[in-house]
């Protein structure tokens, strides 16, 4: 997970967004421990309450639940609510792409036949494993 | 803290000391090794007292070199390399800092006043009880522009920022103070001329005292780092 | 990480001015840092933020206006403070002669409150040799040796004057983490100015953005970059903007392109900005800090 501290979106979202997407390929599964708060905040190089936020973030979309003293672990439906997310977030690209298509004056079917096309070629190429 | 910042200033001011510590004794050293040569039971003791006497002159006056220097440092020479910015963003209370300098400075002062009236007093009229303690006059007089040079070169180094500027002060001083006081003899007829020398003496130990307190008092109640 | 309420704020600032002969050096800042809160301040060269650091550590008097740190009063209780403080300055005067080991000694003797064994960790965690000396260190050490003089007494509070100037990027990354790990290690504040406003933004809980010594901004990190956005409206031909909405900081026209950074932003000023200006086609972009602190500054003084 790399924080882009030069990005628009904030921090605490690009944290929340690696660890989902860590839980939904399957780095931490269900019932296991996620990193502490101070740990991932050292490694990751931001600030702790960052982190936290993060974790709260998470914990709201019942991805993780906290233990009683032992930090935050993953939830039973942890993948399936991270991948419902990623699914999500795809929808939300697929808005600022067409917004833009939009916004540069493209018609609704050039637009779609530009994303026919990309993924004709990208499943060509193998990119879906 | 006043130990930890006694080391500090007897470190920084250490070469100083050093060279002091040749100029003090280094006359009697020599003296010591020229009538070895000539046999230290034989030489007789006038020519004991003769060399002895010369040693303290040059002892003397070569160490009015060593407390101006010294005083001159002790503030202005951490401000030179901004190191007084550091230890102004320490804890320390400003009434330590002084007092630390204040023990190196006169500190050496003492040690070289004492070691010139012991040897003055005690020593010289030990070798040849005959001799006129021609050196009396002198000892007191120089032992006063010390403390002169000393005061105006502590008061100089407390505002200043240019330890040669400081040292430069510390040695204008006794030539202003003794010219004002020449200067008022000649023209006023007060002080009296027979004496002079005491009324000099006196005055440069005054000014010498007065200027350590006000600059010390002035640093101590100083607002701004 | 805030895991006590303090009533009183960590530092206070109230209407407080510096003035350099003609110069106002700090022109009027009220702050307020809560205890327990990282806080960020950036501004250009010349800014006003190392005068505010060096009144807030005692080292300068305010011409007007109150200092309060730790709940003293930084003109009267100078000393009180400083032993409560940990103090990272730009430039590092200490004393080149002194051997890291002489120079740990020294300093501990003015804090009750030393630590050996942590010194011991952190010169260990920077890889510093107590027998080196101080004039041998590079910068990047320097800056780390620094550190460790900050930190071994346990302050309450961290102040560091732009820590990482001139450093490597490793340097500074080894500074930083090590700043980092005292962050997590208990409640305390920290205030650090900076010129690379990447670590603000992945340091900070709030930042502050100061220019000529005004302080023109001061709201958490977040907050500031999720309400701060830049509109890019193509203008009609041959018309000019009308009026941009409240909360604009900075604009500039070019060619047929109008771009307006609004702070506080809401749908309904994008509507209002519509409705009174002639422009056809909008778009919102989101803000790194970075162009925040650009769109701050620039608009500030005036420029495009």
């Amino acid at each position: 997970m790399r924080i882009d501290a030069q990005s628009h979106v904030p921090v605490y979202l690009q944290i929340a967004a690696g660890l989902r997407n860590a839980v939904a390929r399957g780095v931490y599964r269900p019932g296991e421990a996620l990193p502490s708060v101070r740990a991932l905040a050292v490694e990751l190089g931001v600030n702790p309450n960052t982190v936290q936020r993060a974790f709260e973030s998470l914990e709201g979309e019942g991805l993780i639940g906290a233990r009683r003293g032992r930090g935050m672990f993953v939830r039973d439906r942890g993948p399936l609510a991270a991948k419902t997310r990623a699914d999500a977030a795809l929808a939300q690209s697929f808005e600022t792409a067409i917004r833009s298509g939009f916004a540069a004056n493209l018609s609704a079917d050039r637009i779609r036949d530009l994303f026919e096309s990309v993924l004709a070629r990208l499943t060509s190429l193998g990119a879906r494993k | 803290m006043l130990k930890a910042l006694l080391w500090k200033d007897y470190r920084l001011n250490r070469m100083l000391l050093i060279f002091g510590a040749v100029i003090l004794f280094g006359p009697y050293v020599v003296v010591l090794l020229a009538q070895w040569r000539t046999g230290l039971v034989n030489a007789s003791a006038h020519v004991w007292a003769e060399s002895l006497t010369s040693a303290c002159m040059l002892s003397m006056g070569l160490s009015l070199l060593t407390i101006c220097l010294l005083s001159a440092n002790v503030f202005a020479g951490e401000r030179a390399d901004r190191s007084a910015e550091f230890l102004a963003s320490l804890p320390a209370s400003r009434l330590a800092v002084l007092l630390a300098k204040g023990i190196v400075v006169i500190g050496t002062i003492t040690v070289i006043a004492a070691t010139q009236w012991w040897v003055v007093e005690m020593l010289i009229p030990w070798v040849d009880p005959r001799i006129n303690p021609s050196l009396n006059e002198p000892l007191w007089f120089i032992l006063s522009v010390s403390v002169l040079i000393g005061g105006a070169g502590w008061g100089a180094s407390s505002v200043l920022s240019s330890p040669v500027g400081a040292a430069g002060a510390a040695m204008l001083a006794p030539m202003a103070v003794l010219s004002v006081v020449a200067g008022l003899s000649w023209k006023f007829g007060f002080p009296p001329e027979n004496s002079l020398a005491t009324w000099c003496e006196v005055v440069c130990l005054l000014s010498g005292l007065a200027s350590f307190v006000g600059f010390s008092v002035a640093y101590v109640r100083r607002r701004d780092a | 990480m805030i895991n006590e309420i303090r009533v009183e704020p960590a530092i206070e600032l109230i209407n407080v001015t510096k003035r350099f002969g003609a110069q106002t050096a700090v022109d009027e800042i009220t702050l307020s840092i809560p205890a327990g809160t990282v806080f960020g301040l950036i501004g250009p060269n010349g800014a006003g933020k190392s005068t505010t650091i060096r009144m807030i550590m005692g080292l300068t008097r305010p011409d007007a206006g109150c200092v309060r740190v730790l709940g003293m009063d930084a003109g009267r209780d100078t000393h009180r403070i400083k032993r409560r403080i940990g103090y990272v300055p730009e430039l590092h005067y200490m004393y080149r002669w002194m051997r890291l080991g002489e120079a740990l000694r020294f300093s501990a003797a003015f804090y009750p409150t030393w630590d050996r064994r942590l010194c011991e960790t952190l010169m260990d965690q920077f890889s510093l040799d107590a027998r080196k000396r101080i004039k041998q260190l590079s910068k990047g050490m320097l800056a780390k040796f620094a550190l460790v003089l900050a930190l071994a007494h346990r302050p309450e509070l961290l102040i560091l004057d732009e820590p990482t100037s001139g450093l490597d990027l490793f340097a500074r990354e080894d500074f930083l983490d090590g700043v980092l790990r005292t962050m997590c290690d208990g409640s305390r504040t920290v205030l650090f100015s900076s010129h690379t406003i990447a670590d603000v933004q992945r340091l900070a809980d709030s930042v502050g953005i100061i220019n000529h010594g005004r302080l023109l901004v001061h709201r958490p990190v977040d907050e500031l970059l999720s309400t701060t956005k830049t509109v890019h409206a193509v203008l009609a031909d041959g018309c000019l903007p009308q009026s941009a909405p409240l909360g604009a900081i900075w604009e500039r026209v070019q060619r047929r392109e109008w771009s307006v950074t609004l702070t506080d932003f809401t749908p309904a000023k994008l509507d209002q900005l519509r409705e009174q200006n002639a422009v056809e086609g909008v778009e919102v972009a989101d803000l790194g800090l970075e162009d925040v602190f650009k769109a701050f500054v620039l608009g500030s003084t005036g420029r495009c």
